[in-house]
């Protein structure tokens, strides 16, 4: 079987997902094709060589709908060969589409593909693109449907997780966030973004808040409190889990992920295809896996895809340097944490989500850059990025530097 | 033709615009003294009658080459009808004559629009003169479709014409929420004829077409005030174009 090589990564700048932020005023098919433009730059890249882009995007409609990756692919003047298809696998997008770029290489059907993601939250709101699951009342009742805050409560009521333990994991994403940006260990992946006219529109996260301590989050209301005891869906919740008796609401503005804009692009192809262009592999992708798992609860996906994932390849929790475990909420991480028995100095070592936000399609394909960028810096060899998904699932992707 | 100047009642409640044209120095100068009347507490309504044509203003504006004084007129420009849209004081527009570009925009930022018969808007492309906050607040009064056609079709709008399309003499509400496409079958429409109507017929070869377009596009997506930041990043697009190509 080809290896699949990763030859590059990199994003763009996550921009506040709201009507003030940054990159609100760009258009997701032109933040899309800013990074592949980049890309293309970065490696010198004859782009009729390519064989496919795999893009992740959560709300494929509007402005952001009918397959921004080959939208993109033309908007970024690449060889009008090159095709391109969106794939959702909601938050774990970005990453689906990097193991997806990735299968194409191993199973001998491509040479150079790229895998990323984008999503403009600011523009195309979470819940705007519709969906049986959320509606549909036959489908909404059978599954126990509650969104994903209030399943992050549940969790963190299932597992005991308190206000205070939630918080201190949301300070200290953000102190390791802000010292990597300090010290600028995203440097080598991240890419400005400049308008139409050159000028600058962002090159940082913006959604960072450095002086985030213990006492600025315990002044925060749950956020997800209220629609809970007032929709009936806490009642949903419990009705699955009776055992808790109570949601303890603990999930706030402060410890779950921020909305924010933003894309990335990650090079895959075969070792023929890097001597041909003169690049050099950075990493492999050893292995992935996605998988299902109780979808009331949701967020536990993780803790099984790396478990499906470390079966097939024999591996170890301890074979692992590094993860990278979304911040989706401060419970999904801890959970992990524990589930796996894995030392939290080894886990989102520069912070993730909740300080810097989570644009939604982009996201894996961000955090597998970001994940190779530190194994690179630390000189480790093998990291582990993974992350949970809407309606029970999760996607794990192990990656080994070269 | 005379360059504008201004004369202010004694009990503040109008403006008259002497004169035919506005350039920089009328704006800044227009600009002080509507700073002024808003610092006065005392003051409920204002009225500012005369032309308002700025085909100089706009030459100027067009002609300006470095990047960052550019900027800083452009934020000039839009931070004035702002200001206006944004006081406690009711401001009428008398339009009595031209009505062109940025000095447009100063009138229909104003809380009522009237216009005496003769009067005539100005929209044509090759004068450059509606962009700078002009198609925001068209659209904000039409919605995109008549905003469009209105740009596109290239004809100056006589009084009637202004009635009819409620531009001028009729109320605005400015607490008016944009309506918003949200991308119904109708947007999409819309803008899949404009711009294969607009490429067919002129090629690639007129930047403003591509500025009009993109902006009416992109500002039925996003806010106003948003809008207003797009629009003026579009206009500085055509002048570093415009530049660029000469
Ligand atoms: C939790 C959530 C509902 C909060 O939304 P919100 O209230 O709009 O959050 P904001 O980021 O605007 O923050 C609101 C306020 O909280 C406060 N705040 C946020 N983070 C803070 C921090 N670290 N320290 C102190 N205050 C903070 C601020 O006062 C902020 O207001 P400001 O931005 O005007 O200063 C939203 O972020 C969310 O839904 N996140 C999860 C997204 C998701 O589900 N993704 C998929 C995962 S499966």
């Amino acid at each position: 079987m080809p290896e699949a090589y990763i030859y590059d990564a990199i994003r763009t700048p996550r921009g506040k997902g709201k009507i003030s932020g940054s990159l609100h005023e760009i258009s997701p098919v032109k933040l899309a094709s800013k990074t592949l433009k980049k890309l293309k730059e970065r490696n010198n890249l004859n782009t009729k060589l390519l064989d496919d882009v795999v893009l992740g995007c959560v709300h494929p409609i509007n402005e952001q709908g009918s397959d921004i990756a080959r939208i993109s692919v033309l908007d970024a003047d690449y060889d009008q060969s090159v095709p391109g298809t969106q794939v959702d696998r909601f938050c774990a997008s970005g990453l689906e589409a990097c193991n997806i770029a990735a299968a194409q290489i191993m199973s001998g059907q491509s040479d150079l593909t790229i895998g990323g993601g984008i999503e403009s939250m600011s523009r195309v709101p979470m819940g705007s693109v519709g969906g049986a699951w959320m509606t549909d009342p036959t489908v909404a009742f059978k599954t126990y449907f509650v969104p994903q805050g209030i399943s992050a409560d549940l969790l963190a009521t299932k597992y005991n997780y308190s206000r205070d333990d939630v918080d201190l994991y949301a300070v200290n994403s953000q102190k390791k966030a802000s010292n990597a940006w300090e010290k600028k260990y995203f440097s080598k992946s991240i890419i400005d973004i400049y308008d139409q006219n050159g000028d600058l529109m962002l090159n940082y996260d913006e959604l960072i808040r450095k002086e985030t301590t213990m006492q600025s989050l315990a002044s925060l209301n749950p956020s997800f409190q209220k629609i809970g005891k007032e929709t009936g869906l806490n009642e949903v919740a419990l009705m699955k889990y009776p055992e808790s008796k109570k949601i303890n609401h603990v999930h706030h503005a402060g410890n779950s992920s921020g909305i924010v804009d933003g894309a990335a692009a990650v090079l895959i192809g075969n070792k023929e295809i890097g001597i041909k262009l003169g690049i050099k592999p950075r990493a492999k992708i050893k292995a992935f896996s996605s998988i299902g798992t109780e979808p009331t609860i949701m967020l536990t996906g993780p803790e099984h895809a790396s478990n499906k994932v470390f079966q097939r390849t024999k591996m170890h929790p301890n074979d692992i340097d590094l993860f990278e475990v979304n911040e989706a909420f401060a419970a999904v991480v801890l959970r992990y944490i524990d589930a796996l028995k894995v030392s939290e100095d080894k886990v989102n070592v520069n912070g993730g989500a909740i300080a810097m936000g989570h644009p939604l399609g982009a996201t894996g394909s961000m955090l597998l850059g970001t994940l190779l960028d530190e194994l690179e810096r630390r000189n480790l060899s093998t990291g582990l990025i993974t992350l949970c998904v809407g309606a029970g699932m999760g996607t794990a992707t192990i990656i080994e530097r070269v | 033709m005379s360059l504008v100047d201004f004369e202010l009642s004694k009990d503040y409640s109008y403006i008259k615009i002497i004169g035919s044209d506005f350039n920089l120095n009328s704006f800044e100068k227009f600009k002080e003294i509507i700073k002024n009347l808003n610092q006065k507490n005392c003051i409920k309504k204002v009225s500012i009658e005369g032309n308002f044509n700025s085909r100089l203003l706009v030459n100027e504006i067009f002609s300006k080459s470095g990047k960052t004084s550019l900027d800083d007129l452009l934020y000039l420009l839009q931070a004035l009808a702002k200001t206006i849209e944004d006081s406690d004081i009711l401001f009428t527009a008398n339009i009595n004559g031209i009505a062109k570009g940025p000095a447009m925009e100063i009138a229909l930022a104003c809380n009522f629009v009237k216009a005496k018969t003769g009067t005539i808007f100005n929209f044509t492309k090759n004068e450059k003169i509606f962009f700078l906050g002009t198609i925001q607040r068209l659209i904000n009064i039409l919605g995109y479709k008549k905003t469009l056609q209105l740009l596109l079709i290239e004809k100056t709008i006589n009084f009637e014409d202004a009635t009819d399309l409620k531009i001028i003499n009729s109320n605005i509400d400015k607490t008016l929420i944009r309506n918003k496409p949200f991308w119904d079958q109708a947007f999409t429409n819309t803008f899949i004829f404009f711009n294969s109507k607009i490429h067919s017929t002129y090629k690639n070869l007129i930047p403003e077409y591509m500025a009009i377009l993109s902006i009416i596009f992109e500002s039925s997506i996003c806010d106003y005030e948003v809008g207003l930041s797009i629009e003026r990043r579009w206009v500085k697009w055509l002048i570093l174009n415009n530049i660029k190509k000469s």
